[in-house]
């Protein structure tokens, strides 16, 4: 049993009847993307970062968003050292492996775009002076939907940031009752183990860079991306970063099924979780649609 | 339908809510047209039909069942029948389409049925065009046209596209590839008769000059600023005064109106009615007399209105036929049949009198002819100015004409209604009339005197434009006089320019500009806003550019093509050479449509594709096609559940084409896959 396959199934312990979710997520963080998991509150959403952080072994913290929350809250800030006299820089909470930022979306902009910043550069400048973070780095927002009251919206720029965004559902009545007898859950988080080494999952990172994406491959990427582009069923297209995410969560996808090369179905699987978020729909502007629109090959 | 369906028929395939709305907006389009002659139960029905329709797409009611459906159809063939007596014929024919075209989209489920209303409805939308061929008619049928195409395309797209505006643009884009092709077929597709002979609208309520005048006729046709003609001259153009466009003229009073006169007056008149008119290319059995070397002649092209009625205007006296046509006895031209289509014909006349220098005894007897009593003042008038006159008809005239000019008489065109002895009931008292009114008078006086004299109804004026084209329009039409005199002949006076000089100069609106009776009414027709000066530049553009749309696109029929075809290519037969055209441009065509289509100038997809998308099609005619999306993988997958007997063939394609297009390549997976598909 692969490492992978142990891990999920590991997770699962602990969140039941949410494979695809799980699986999503770990291929996010096989890709080195940032995770967005948005929905209601109450629906697993700090579970699954739980168990996702706790699974990789990864060492991590959390932040609580709030909106009184300043970005030296998490950023660090130097404090005056007495008996020294110097001015010791005291690192925030940012400076960990895996980051859960609980309800991102009830901070200020203002602390949100520190927090966006440190995701893009790998690094952050606090005082004039850039820190590097550590590596991996990866960080598990979770978000309210906006319609909640107490939430700022994400900009689109930020939102571009997070390779994917999924969304928890509610259970069904199998898991749900399972919950209610305790035997999944955050109960159940104790029986979710350390499975996958932090220099396992570099390694397997690496790995994931390497899966072959062949010119008709990336011919069909391009055409799905130029296909949210083009008409108006879109406020506006894809960026050239989100072909990237989109290329790099199907390499992932494609390595979790055992194959070293990526396949449109890989494409498929990760397009809703890579682009929904970053795609703001107009009248008839559904990706689900526009997979069934866009033939895998162009050839007659 | 009333027949069982097939068990085995794949269930029919619904209609979208968008393409079933854009149905029920082309019926209104298309049938808008037909509505002037369409029964008015036959409107009520169709009105039904649309809103039972819409009903049901807001999820009311429920589809009518066969009973309905009987009943409908047979109120509609009653009514039908009722109104016209026939189910065929033109009008009754296009009510009979219309009707079974709004039952059909009552009945509408599938999308044969839509797709069979859409081609009713290029057929209803042609139809359209059988009674008016104007450019905003077009332009509003080619809007149609446009609807049509674009619900076509959107009928044969997924039923999840809900996307409106790329389906109307591909319809925009498919009329427009369309156009070429259509002026190709235009110019060059022979115009045989019996081909391009379809029935023609009866025209015979249409506004225009008639063959009697009863006094009022005029005074409604002053009503309308309707294109009568335009002519176009090459050379010397008239002058306003000079512009009388003779048409109709008539020899009998009967006490209340002027007519022509039947075929058993002039026979009782001693004269055989068919000798009255020399067709084209035979030789008239009266004398026409040579040119005169003094006169201006003057040489113009007509194109007439459709006008439902058989004369052609000419400027002064005709002494030629024309194609289609013949000269009459009385000097002008009448068409063989009615005019219901446009009517193109090219004149030569001068302002020239004197015809008739002998008055045969059947004509003089008709242009003396009077009703045995009746207006005794007139006779008595007329009696007492000839025994002033003796043999001077010309004072005679004058005489009248100054009586009009001096006394009270004024030029209306709400003159007062005339009861009994009408003549003198204007003459002595109402004195106030139209042009009918002192025509028929003055007639009446001349012939009551014994001088024989004839109603001449035609257009007087015209609007000039670019220096040589005159427009004419049914407020144009006018009345006056002919009078002979022995020795001299014919000579035409006109007595409403002794009481309204204006109209004969200036036209109808400055004549009566003091009541404010000109167009009153039509308010909408841009005739009547001509002081305002962007109206009237807007219109006389548009009336150019439908001068052009009648010259070049209505006017063209079989010997206008000869003709085109004969300059460009002398000496040829023009059927033969439309032929090779046709078929040269039809191949051309078929060419560049093939080359578009195959897109030699981009890659030929790679073999492996090639192969794998011939095991699609072999897999779609076993009903189970791949989907626009769908991965090879899935594909494969979905095979092997749908139709297992292929599952092995499918995982081994699937696989080998895998491995050929997005993994590693093995040596000989080409042929492999070569062989299964």
């Amino acid at each position: 049993m692969s490492l992978i396959d142990q891990s999920l199934s590991s997770l699962a312990q602990a969140i039941s009847g949410k494979d695809q979710q799980l699986r999503l997520a770990l291929c996010c963080l096989l890709a080195r993307g940032h995770l967005l998991i948005e929905d209601v509150p109450g629906m697993g959403k700090t579970t699954l970062a739980q168990g996702l952080a706790k699974v990789t072994g990864l060492d991590w913290r959390r932040v609580q968003f709030t909106s009184d929350l300043l970005p030296a809250d998490i950023l660090g800030v130097s404090i005056y050292d007495r008996n020294e006299s110097v001015f010791r820089f005291q690192p925030g909470p940012v400076f960990t492996q895996l980051l859960l930022a609980d309800e991102i979306n009830r901070a200020t902009p203002r602390t949100q775009s520190a927090l966006l910043e440190a995701m893009e550069e790998g690094q952050v400048s606090v005082e004039g002076e850039s820190r590097p973070l550590p590596d991996p780095f990866f960080v598990i927002a979770t978000r309210n939907p906006v319609t909640q009251s107490g939430t700022f919206p994400l900009p689109e720029s930020q939102l571009d940031r997070f390779l994917m965004r999924i969304q928890m559902g509610y259970p069904d009545p199998a898991a749900e009752r399972a919950m209610l007898n305790g035997t999944t859950g955050r109960a159940a988080m104790d029986k979710v183990s350390a499975i996958i080494s932090t220099e396992q999952l570099q390694e397997l990172q690496k790995k994931v860079e390497q899966v072959q994406a062949r010119e008709r491959l990336l011919d069909y990427i391009q055409r799905l991306v130029a296909a949210t582009r083009e008409g108006d069923r879109f406020v506006c297209g894809l960026s050239p970063r989100a072909s990237l995410a989109l290329l790099a969560a199907a390499r992932a996808w494609a390595f979790m099924a055992n194959r070293d090369y990526v396949l449109p179905e890989d494409v498929q699987a990760v397009f809703p979780a890579v682009t929904e978020h970053r795609l703001q729909s107009r009248r008839g502007g559904d990706v689900k649609t526009l997979l069934m629109e866009v033939d895998v090959t162009d050839a007659r | 339908m009333f027949w069982k369906k097939n068990k085995t028929a794949p269930p029919p395939i619904p209609v979208t809510r968008a393409a079933t709305f854009s149905l029920v907006v082309i019926l209104v389009m298309v049938s808008l047209p037909l509505v002037p002659l369409l029964p008015p139960g036959i409107l009520g029905l169709a009105a039904v039909a649309v809103i039972w329709r819409l009903a049901l797409l807001r999820s009311r009611g429920s589809n009518p069942g066969w009973m309905i459906r009987t009943a409908l159809v047979i109120a509609a063939v009653a009514m039908i029948v009722l109104h016209f007596g026939t189910l065929l014929g033109l009008e009754a024919g296009a009510a009979t389409l219309v009707s079974a075209y709004t039952l059909k989209l009552l009945e509408m489920r599938s999308r044969r049925d839509a797709l069979l209303l859409c081609f009713l409805g290029f057929f209803v939308a042609v139809t359209g065009l059988l009674f008016s061929q104007s450019i905003p008619m077009t332009v509003y049928l080619l809007a149609c046209l446009v609807m049509l195409v674009s619900v076509l395309v959107g009928l044969h797209q997924s039923s999840e596209k809900t996307a409106i505006k790329p389906v109307f643009k591909m319809g925009f884009m498919m009329t427009l590839q369309a156009l070429p092709l259509m002026v190709i077929l235009f110019v060059l597709v022979p115009r045989i008769p019996p081909l391009w002979l379809v029935p023609l609208p009866d025209n015979s309520s249409k506004t225009g000059l008639n063959d009697e005048m009863a006094p009022g006729d005029i005074a409604r046709l002053s009503q309308s600023a309707e294109l009568a003609f335009r002519a176009t001259f090459s050379g010397a153009v008239p002058p306003p005064n000079e512009r009388y466009w003779r048409a109709v003229v008539m020899h009998w009073f009967d006490g209340r109106r002027w007519y022509q006169g039947t075929e058993d007056d002039w026979i009782n008149a001693g004269v055989d009615p068919n000798k009255l008119v020399a067709w084209y290319s035979h030789d008239p059995t009266w004398s026409v007399p040579g040119e005169d070397e003094e006169d201006t002649l003057y040489n113009y092209d007509i194109i007439l209105q459709p006008s439902g009625r058989p004369w052609l205007p000419v400027l002064g006296f005709a002494t030629e036929a024309v194609d289609e046509a013949g000269l009459t006895r009385d000097w002008r031209l009448l068409a063989e049949d009615d005019v219901d289509l446009l009517f193109q014909y090219r004149m030569r006349s001068g302002q020239r009198e004197g015809f008739d220098r002998e008055l045969p005894y059947w004509l003089k007897r008709a242009s003396l002819q009077l009703p045995k009593s009746g207006n005794p003042r007139a006779r008595a008038l007329a009696q007492e100015l000839r025994e002033r006159h003796g043999a001077n008809v010309s004072g005679f005239v004058s005489d009248v004409l100054n009586r009009f000019r001096l006394q009270e008489y004024f030029y209306t065109l709400r003159p007062p209604l005339l009861e009994g002895n009408r003549i003198d009931n204007f003459l002595f008292d109402s004195k106030r009339g139209f042009c009918a009114h002192y025509a028929g008078a003055l007639t009446f006086l001349l012939r009551a005197a014994g001088i024989p004299a004839r109603v001449v109804a035609g257009y007087q004026g015209g609007e000039l434009k670019d220096g040589k084209i005159i427009q004419v329009r049914q407020f144009d039409a006018h009345a006056w006089v002919e009078f002979w005199q022995p020795g001299y002949g014919w000579e035409r006076v006109d007595p409403t320019a002794a009481v309204a000089p204006s109209r004969v100069v200036e036209g109808l609106e400055s004549a009566i500009a003091f009541e404010g009776s000109f167009l009153e009414g039509a308010i909408f027709s841009p005739v009547r806003y001509r002081e305002i000066g962007w109206i009237n530049s807007l219109r006389l553009q548009y009336e150019s550019l439908e001068y052009q749309w009648q010259r070049l696109v209505l006017s063209y029929d079989e010997n206008s093509q000869k003709g085109l075809f004969n300059k460009l290519f002398p000496g040829q037969d023009t059927l033969m050479i439309l032929t090779r055209l046709l078929v040269i441009s039809i191949l051309v065509v078929m060419i560049i449509t093939a080359i578009v289509l195959v897109k030699p100038w981009k890659r030929r997809a790679p073999a492996a594709d090639r192969y794998y998308l011939r095991f699609c099609r072999k897999m779609a005619k076993k009903g189970a096609p791949r989907l626009t999306g769908e991965g090879p993988q899935e594909y494969a997958r979905r095979l092997s559940r749908e139709k297992s007997e292929f599952a092995r063939q499918a995982m081994e394609v699937s696989a080998l084409y895998i491995r050929l297009v997005y993994g590693k390549p093995g040596t000989g997976d080409l042929r492999k896959l070569k062989q299964l598909c």
